[in-house]
């Protein structure tokens, strides 16, 4: 959303839009459009948002109102003919990706290409590979793949009540100096981000960094390093002299999910945690997993729904309780008895049948980080109120603990 | 259609590739249909698993018993690759999927040095399979005639096999796997419909609501995302549920009635198919672009397309953001029903008779048990006709146990025509509209467009005022030509649009257009459309709590209050198990109750007999004849008691059980 000033704006909003749609389609070969509309400023600004966003989604029905149906790959197009990495375009260009050769179409191409031009890092280098590895002496080949077992991490923040926020500002001075503010609070979180990930000899993607949002794909395994890293730069001073509030998503999947895929559950996630925040008001996190097995429910967030953000990061002084649990479960040293313990809790017909499991594995196994794993998720189920059970807690810090890697 | 039934008892646990990953400790799981939480454990025995072995042994058997030698995966027309196809044929067999409740059986294992004769020690030495053991019948189908020789070899081929019995999945030869199999051969009991839907062809087409709850998984495939990386769909095309009943109608020799339902000037028009928990509800089930959820106890269904038209039409903006009847807050539905089931596969090399290299792949399907429902227009008898076929195959791969599905037709109540524009009519005037002619065409399927929309609805005379559209991208296979159909960007269904609908002829035109929808030049989705009346805000059907978990939660915080009850009195862990394997080791509730009583008049249990006396009593009135439940009852005794006593570990919890203490 741009705020204009200038008396001949509907020429601007024409300039702009039209230079933005000429960027998009320089950089995606005319696969993706945009639409653009503007409103003088008579209203607040929550007003004018939900007014612009009204319009702009009338604009996007005015294309599909206005033509026949658009075909992609005319009928009979051989399956070898499409391109490898969207399934939506004639293939019209060899790529190499790693070692490996791949038929891509022209849009695709233009993507791949504004990607590498930007030096975005590629998927094996997001977990650290990519490094050049000595063979026997003399060969010298690429690691191009995640390791095996890896597990790839989306982490989105975005402020929370912004068109609230900004509703309530009195002067367009003082929108141009917190819009100022949001966006070196951001760029210094990213840079954070980038840190704490060079650090852990990791590379991180930030495909959205703009406004009020980041959104970073990484290796899930410091996924821990980089939240509290993120979240301490996003509560600094110009934060709290704004009363500036993040709230978050963390989504993770296998590393060869579509990032398509990914950031559509992430948006999903974040509005999730948005929306505890708002009744709540506190930052919330909303943590969900795209990882196919039974402690991973794809539609259902992990522990339940969102947790507050400073129970995952901590105060800065402590960890929160969640990295406590992970390492608590992560503790349980006999893999078999946490097997037995997502067994207890994903199995039974009733909470009491679920917790009459857990307990009698506790007294059987005498297991100190069980015990303990157990009456944290007590504790903080009861201070997170009703709704939220300690089960769907375990079953959550049991989840992430092959995941994150919780640091010391 | 003839085909063969299979009942495979258990001689051992099976583990072929599982649901996605292993559970946390597992390295590796049978598929178990998880839910979060499970009633029943059911386990899936894919089809594609079964052809496989049955291909296998089949080959050996026709290799013995003639001169054929399979050849595939190269061309080959051997009896074994007519039966059960190959790389470039499907075979005349389709094999089901089974289900069926099941135990879960965990295996450690440890790999060992052949060298040292110990434990491997360069990793991966120690892993946990989770094992499935279940008894499963198996339906084979034949989907055309076989022919003299073919017919001989099965025929000899399923006493064999009944001999030697069936081994599937990992560790063959450890004795994973085994069955029992016992074939006996299958008529479909379907009888063809035998009443011509076209003596009905005078009546008008009125509503109906297809319901379609899979039995199987179904493999609806999306586009292609990556080369590796293929979505499933989240809703069934109208053209592939009009193919599936076209299909059923074709295997039961009904191919005149499917062209006279599908292709003719009265054909029967159908939407597209959306997942749904609440099978008798459209408004439910299709997406509408422009519908709220709020977050309240229960939880409603709020329209604001009204408000978008009323704010179009020059009146103030009124989108509400909490639901104007609990004032809980407002948010986008997330998608109803069950997600999709992610299976792990193998290709096995027919010459190694293991997994080829490389060929460890996973396929997304959608998950049985989930239920899509459809909008159907059609005439009394031709719903008839369609209802009489209740049994399905949908999707792909249908001939390895995909698809199978069970369809539903009921009778669905529109208002009149006149009812809803006078419904919309009076929802605006109280948004401060005065507009008593303005229809919102809703759509429940896809559509193609040859034209515009906005000129195909200008020609029917009804000027589009405003629109909430979405597109989205669907190809397909044309099963006739044998060739992929154009990949193209559609009108989504749920999209809407708002026309104008004052001329003399409007009525006759929205009668039309609901009647005919607006036709496809690829003439595979056409577009239905609804004039929508789905204005007032709808509680939605709320998720039970299953009878069952509730009685198991009341059975267990009365045995925590006996145990506590009898604190000081509890027997030690051996002697309550000692009950449980008894009761297992029997069928009688009455022998279990005996032999507790037994153990309670022992002079060694003295301290524990007012616990054993206890006990009986309660399995006496709770289970007078039921032993599962029974043995269910000591298996918890079991466990609350050993938590319950007091030299426990757990002795200072504050808490046991939902309820606290």
């Amino acid at each position: 959303m741009f705020l204009l000033e200038h008396p001949a704006a509907d020429e601007q909003i024409r300039v702009l839009a039209e230079e933005w749609q000429s960027a998009l389609a320089r950089l995606t070969s005319g696969a993706v459009a945009s639409v653009a509309a503007g409103i003088p400023l008579g209203l607040s600004l929550a007003d004018a948002r939900q007014h612009l966003r009204l319009l702009l989604d009338e604009q996007r029905s005015q294309r599909l109102l206005d033509q026949p149906s658009k075909i992609l790959l005319p009928a009979g197009t051989a399956p070898g003919a499409v391109c490898e990495g969207c399934g939506a375009e004639p293939s019209a260009y060899v790529d190499q990706v790693g070692n490996e050769t791949e038929r891509i179409g022209e849009q695709c191409q233009a993507r791949r290409t504004a990607g590498r031009d930007a030096h975005a890092p590629t998927l094996a280098q997001l977990f650290g590979q990519a490094d050049l590895i000595d063979v026997a002496g003399s060969a010298v080949t690429l690691q191009d793949r995640p390791p095996i077992g890896s597990t790839l991490a989306a982490v989105y923040f975005d402020a929370d009540s912004m068109g609230r926020r900004l509703g309530k500002l009195d002067t367009l001075d003082e929108l141009g100096r917190l819009s100022r503010d949001i966006g070196d609070q951001v760029g210094a979180a990213v840079e954070a981000a980038k840190a704490a990930a060079d650090q852990a000899r990791r590379r991180l993607l930030a495909p959205i960094v703009g406004g009020d949002d980041v959104l970073l794909f990484l290796d899930a395994a410091i996924v821990p390093t980089v939240l509290s890293k993120v979240a301490d730069s996003l509560s600094s001073a110009i934060a709290r002299e704004w009363k500036l509030r993040f709230s978050a998503s963390v989504v993770v999947a296998d590393p060869y999910t579509p990032l398509r895929q990914v950031f559509g559950e992430s948006r999903r996630a974040l509005k999730a945690a948005k929306e505890r925040a708002h009744r709540t008001e506190q930052a919330q996190i909303a943590v969900r997993s795209l990882l196919p097995a039974r402690l991973h429910p794809g539609s259902d967030l992990l522990f339940g729904g969102p947790l507050p953000l400073e129970d995952v990061v901590g105060d800065g002084e402590s960890r929160g309780p969640l990295m406590q649990l992970i390492n608590d479960v992560a503790a349980i040293s006999d893999r078999s008895q946490r097997a037995g313990l997502a067994r207890d809790l994903l199995s039974g017909e009733g909470v009491a049948e679920r917790e009459l499991a857990l307990l009698d594995r506790i007294v059987r196994t005498n297991d100190g980080h069980m015990q303990r794993a157990l009456e944290l998720a007590r504790h903080w189920a009861s201070v997170l109120g009703p709704g939220r059970h300690h089960h769907e807690l375990l079953l959550g810090a049991l989840a992430l603990a092959d995941q994150w890697r919780v640091p010391a | 259609m003839s085909g063969w039934r299979l009942t495979l008892t258990a001689r051992s646990s099976y583990l072929v590739g599982g649901v996605g990953q292993a559970p946390l400790g597992s390295h590796v799981a049978a598929p178990f249909l998880a839910g979060r939480h499970l009633e029943d454990e059911e386990a899936l025995l894919p089809g594609t698993s079964v052809r496989g072995v049955l291909r296998d042994a089949f080959r050996r058997f026709v290799e013995a018993r003639t001169e054929w030698t399979c050849a595939a995966p190269d061309q080959c027309d051997c009896p074994c690759c007519r039966l059960f196809g190959s790389g470039n044929r499907t075979g005349k067999l389709m094999v089901r999927s089974g289900r069926a409740t099941a135990a879960r059986d965990p295996r450690s294992r440890i790999a060992l040095d052949r060298a040292t004769r110990t434990a491997a020690r360069a990793g991966h030495a120690l892993w946990t399979e989770e094992r499935a053991r279940a008894d499963f019948t198996i339906d084979l189908e034949l989907r055309a005639s076989t022919d003299s020789e073919e017919a001989r070899l099965l025929d000899d081929f399923w006493p064999w096999l009944s001999l030697v019995g069936l081994a599937l999945g990992r560790s063959k030869s450890t004795g994973g796997g085994s069955f029992e199999i016992n074939v006996v051969s299958h008529e479909r009991e379907q009888p063809r419909h035998t009443r011509a839907p076209s003596t009905e062809s005078d009546a008008p087409p009125r509503s109906y609501l297809l319901s379609v709850t899979l039995l199987e998984p179904a493999r609806l495939v999306g586009i292609r995302q990556r080369d590796f990386f293929r979505d499933a769909l989240q809703s069934v095309p109208s053209a592939t549920l009009r193919g599936a009943i076209g299909w059923a109608m074709q295997r039961q020799g009904d191919d005149a009635l499917a062209t006279e339902l599908f292709r003719s000037s009265t054909s029967v028009r159908l939407g597209t198919a959306y997942p749904t928990l609440e099978t008798a509800s459209l408004s439910g089930a299709v997406p509408w672009l422009s519908v709220q959820v709020c977050r309240g106890e229960p939880r409603h269904r709020v329209n604001l397309a009204l408000a978008k038209v009323a704010w179009r039409m020059g009146s103030a903006l009124q989108l509400p953001e909490v639901c104007p009847r609990c004032g809980a807050h407002l948010e986008e539905p997330d998608g109803d029903g069950a997600g999709p089931l992610v299976i792990g596969r193998t290709a096995i090399d027919p010459h190694t008779r293991s997994v080829a290299q490389d060929m460890l792949y996973y396929e997304t399907v959608a998950a049985p048990g989930s239920t899509f429902v459809a909008y159907m227009l059609a005439r009394p008898g031709q719903a008839e006709a369609i209802a009489h076929y209740s049994e399905l195959l949908i999707g792909g791969r249908t001939a390895a146990g995909r698809g199978l599905a069970r369809l539903q037709v009921l009778p669905l109540d529109v208002p009149s025509l006149e009812s809803r524009l006078a419904g919309t009519a009076q929802a605006l005037a109280a948004l401060g509209v005065a507009h008593e002619t303005i229809a919102i065409l809703g759509f429940v399927s896809e559509a193609g467009m040859g034209a515009p929309l906005r000129q195909e609805l200008m020609d029917r005379g009804l000027p589009v005022l405003t629109a909430e559209l979405r597109s989205i991208v669907r190809g397909g296979w044309d099963q006739e030509r044998g060739y992929p159909r154009p990949l193209r960007q559609l009108i989504s269904g749920g999209s809407w649009v708002a026309v104008e609908a004052g001329g003399e002829s409007a009525l006759h035109e929205l009668e039309r257009l609901e009647r005919f929808g607006i036709a496809d030049p690829d003439g595979t989705a056409h577009a239905m459309l609804l004039v929508r009346e789905d204005w007032e805000v709808m509680e939605m059907t709320p998720p039970t709590r299953s009878v069952a978990a509730t009685e198991v939660d009341d059975l267990i915080l009365g045995i925590v209050d006996i145990c506590r009850q009898y604190a000081r009195q509890l027997p030690d862990r051996s002697a309550l198990q000692t009950l449980l394997r008894y009761a297992q080791s029997t069928d009688s509730v009455q022998e279990t109750i005996l032999f507790i009583r037994y153990q309670a008049s022992r002079e060694e249990h003295g301290r524990n007999r007012a616990f054993f006396i206890r006990i009986a009593e309660e399995v006496e009135r709770r289970f007078p004849r039921n032993i599962e439940g029974a043995r269910r009852y000591l298996a918890f005794v079991v466990r609350a008691a050993n938590v319950e006593r007091p030299h426990g570990p757990h002795a200072d919890a504050t808490e046991v059980g939902p309820h606290g203490r």
